[in-house]
């Protein structure tokens, strides 16, 4: 019959687990704005290199509505700076978590080391 | 997964969660292809089309997607077209200035594409590793029970 985990060990991996967790979800939030960021850079881009009066059209529901350049520039920057500050927000927290992670991953060492001294190394996997 | 007298030791268990993961990975890489390629492939459909608004001649249109209906109509010679910048933006601007846009956005499309070809090549270099490894152990467990 397989071992029964310690308790103490059991929690600390579940807590691991959930970090694991929420460091997977984090990155998809975070490449799901970057990659928004990078498509209004794009289009900022492409919006420069056209003269001021050239008709630009934005979709809204069925229809494509006619707005200044210089409008939905204002708003492509705007939607920009939300954008980067959001981004930046992830960058800051995906460095705390992770950091709680890697901690987290040297206890759950230690306490394999500590209840199964007779195994070469550990089964926790290094965070890709 | 444990050290044996210097050996690198991996459970089966790791070894099909790894290949169900690149599995995933693979069917993920595939869709994303097929995608970029249907754009890539509407790119050079749009740049065709510009070829062919600068001339006066009859056209059909498709009143559906799949030609149930068709009619004439007079095209007459365009300047200037409708060209998607991104996002929920279109500008309309010159043809040569259309196909540059198009252009631009083509070789963007084909770079991605590019990235994805090869991380499909990796995932499914690694998913071949692993599935030799299984077929290996599956040759060994059977020649043990004989």
């Amino acid at each position: 019959m397989a071992e029964k985990i310690p308790p103490e060990l059991q929690t600390q991996i579940v807590k691991l687990q959930q970090l694991q967790a929420q460091l997977d979800r984090l990155a998809y939030e975070k490449s799901v704005i970057d990659n928004e960021l990078r498509e209004v850079n794009k289009v900022l881009e492409e919006l420069s290199t056209l003269s001021a009066d050239t008709a630009i059209y934005k979709i809204v529901g069925n229809v494509l509505v006619k707005k200044d350049k210089s409008t939905i520039e204002k708003e492509l920057n705007d939607r920009k700076e939300i954008l980067e500050l959001r981004s930046r927000t992830y960058q800051k927290q995906e460095t705390l978590l992770r950091n709680q992670f890697e901690e987290l991953q040297k206890k759950v060492n230690e306490l394999v080391q500590r209840y199964y001294p007779q195994s070469g190394q550990s089964s926790v996997p290094p965070k890709a | 997964m444990s050290e044996n007298q210097g050996k690198m030791v991996i459970s089966l268990e790791d070894l099909l969660s790894q290949a169900d993961l690149l599995k995933k990975q693979i069917d993920e890489l595939q869709k994303a292809q097929a995608e970029l390629a249907d754009s890539l492939a509407s790119i050079s459909s749009a740049k065709d089309s510009i070829e062919e608004l600068g001339k006066q001649q009859e056209m059909l249109v498709s009143s559906d997607k799949k030609g149930y209906l068709m009619f004439r109509i007079q095209q007459q010679p365009q300047s200037k077209v409708l060209v998607y910048l991104g996002l929920a933006y279109y500008a309309e601007v010159e043809l040569p200035t259309a196909i540059k846009i198009l252009e631009s956005r083509e070789n963007e499309l084909n770079q991605a594409l590019q990235d994805i070809n090869s991380k499909l090549s990796e995932s499914i270099n690694a998913y071949s590793q692993i599935a030799e490894i299984l077929k290996s152990i599956q040759q060994q467990s059977n020649q043990k029970g004989e």
